[in-house]
């Protein structure tokens, strides 16, 4: 248990220690950033709780799905993975470690988020963990994609339409029923998305039960979950 | 150390190993020769545990190498044929984390940089290196756990000649100290230079073996080169080494100081294996 835990930190300080050269990483976890700060500067009806939900699923699907589906798929192509899989690092300590730099930083990046929201006063209780299990099953979802993909080019061609769904669908759904909104209803964004606006007395969302939209996270968590261990076993860290 | 009994690979209906007998001792330099194609990576990878073969056996250290192979890489060190480093992190960084991985204690990265001369680029980014240095990081981070086994494969692949040469320095005082190094190269000078012993494989068999001086005893031509001075300039003569009437000419050209230089017509690792496979020089780069 004790290597274990080492050989995860091991994988989890040197992702660290990567992503701080990784320009075209860390440009992901700025542009969310950007983004909350050009609605404040420039938007000034835009509701702090629009920008807050908005700015939250921007972190967490741009760098939750994208970040471990390319750094996955980097080790591959650039042959690192093989020398980690030769290393005494079995293959489930190597997706934690990896696993937990995203969790840990994006988690960060939703903190920095929501100070630059302006939103105050909101029920944290609830929020972080729908924050939690949405971040969770993005993470996941990323995994499965870094694994399957070749390459860092196959990997980002699958990822790219993967989080403008997960992004753009619940957003531009709002007050719609036709087949974009039918589709937002099987992503676990648009609960994310309704519960914090619906948590910072965003109007037009209207009555929401908090509890079942957490159901639904956590059942995306779950099934992301199961996907990603079917993937892991039946294909290994080398598939693609 | 190492025994190899009857060991076959197909990949589909290619077959990249067909039932090759080989043995490594304890403290030996062991050579795996042949052009690219020929099975020696196949070879190198089923003996570290990667790969399953199709048929036959092999032990490695006393045990089966895929049957547990998580133990047996904890005593070797694998140098793959392509550098695969962390290229944003530094050298020092690069080490740290397989220091970290395989649980070694104090001042094993320090040591090892030392080791393999690399103080001087320990802070600069894998990235940035010069492909010598490069090898000398790959290298570093193999043996970073104290291995008693070295596979290489192509240890010096793409490296001018000044930096393979340090490299083979390297690899001897290494072995000097108690490592057993297997490497595979189509470079055959390098396994003359290097290895106490040789396995030339082609076509997934392996065609000859032996030191490199009893190959090159076995299969050389027994000629003697002797070159004259003659009354119109110099002239090379060939003569056959063990021939009554070759001794009576040399006698005579030495008695008559004409005598310029004379040696034994040697084979290199590379005519004979020409000669053993039928291949031209050129064909699947034998060099």
């Amino acid at each position: 248990m004790t290597g274990m835990l080492s050989r995860t930190g091991a994988i989890f300080f040197k992702e660290m220690q990567d992503l701080k050269s990784n320009l075209g990483v860390l440009i992901m976890y700025i542009i969310p950033l950007v983004i909350v700060l050009l609605y404040r500067g420039f938007l000034d009806d835009m509701p702090a709780g629009f920008t807050l939900g908005f700015g939250l699923l921007f972190m967490f699907t741009l760098v939750g799905v994208y970040g471990p589906a390319i750094n996955v798929a980097e080790e591959k192509e650039k042959n690192t993975l093989e020398v980690l899989i030769l290393s005494p690092a079995r293959p489930l300590e190597i997706i934690m470690g990896k696993g937990l730099m995203v969790l840990i930083t994006t988690a960060v990046g939703g903190v920095l988020v929501y100070l630059l929201s302006g939103v105050g006063g909101l029920e944290l209780g609830l929020i972080i963990p729908a924050a939690f299990l949405l971040l969770g099953a993005c993470i996941f979802l990323g995994m499965v994609v870094g694994i399957l993909a070749p390459n860092q080019t196959v990997a980002g061609t699958i990822v790219t339409p993967v989080y403008m769904v997960m992004l753009l669908f619940p957003l531009i759904s709002m007050g719609q029923d036709n087949i974009i909104a039918t589709i937002s209803r099987a992503l676990p964004t648009r609960y994310f998305f309704q519960m914090v606006l619906s948590l910072t007395g965003f109007p037009e969302v209207g009555e929401i039960n908090i509890f079942t939209h957490l159901l639904f996270l956590l059942g995306s968590f779950l099934i992301t979950l199961l996907l990603l261990i079917f993937v892991f076993r039946t294909r290994g860290l080398r598939a693609g | 150390m190492i025994g190899v009994q009857g060991l076959y690979k197909d990949y589909g209906s290619k077959k990249a190993l067909q039932g090759i007998d080989f043995s490594v001792k304890e403290g030996e330099i062991f050579g795996l020769l042949g052009p690219n194609g020929a099975g020696k990576t196949t070879t190198l990878k089923i003996l570290t545990g990667q790969l399953l073969p199709t048929a036959g056996g092999a032990e490695v250290m006393g045990q089966s190498p895929w049957e547990r192979p998580d133990d047996l890489r904890r005593e070797m060190g694998i140098l793959p044929e392509q550098t695969n480093h962390y290229e944003r992190l530094t050298v020092k960084q690069n080490l740290k984390l397989f220091q970290r991985l395989h649980g070694v204690e104090g001042r094993a990265v320090q040591e090892i940089i030392k080791e393999v001369e690399l103080e001087s680029h320990q802070n600069m980014k894998a990235g940035k290196l010069s492909r010598g240095l490069k090898q000398r990081l790959l290298l570093a981070r193999t043996l970073l756990h104290k291995p008693r086994l070295l596979f290489l494969d192509e240890p010096t692949g793409g490296l001018d000649p000044g930096s393979a040469s340090n490299l083979h320095r390297l690899l001897k005082k290494l072995n000097q100290d108690g490592i057993t190094i297997i490497l595979t190269s189509h470079n055959m000078e390098e396994v003359d230079r290097l290895c106490g012993r040789v396995a030339f494989l082609d076509h997934g068999q392996i065609v000859a073996g032996g030191s490199p001086q009893e190959l090159k005893l076995q299969y050389g031509e027994k000629r003697l080169e002797v070159m004259v001075e003659e009354d119109d300039g110099e002239k090379l003569y060939q003569l056959d080494l063990n021939g009554e009437e070759s001794g009576e000419r040399v006698r005579e050209w030495m008695e008559q100081s004409r005598v310029l230089s004379i040696h034994s017509i040697e084979p290199s690792l590379a005519d004979i294996f020409i000669k053993v496979t039928g291949r031209e020089k050129n064909d699947g780069d034998v060099k």
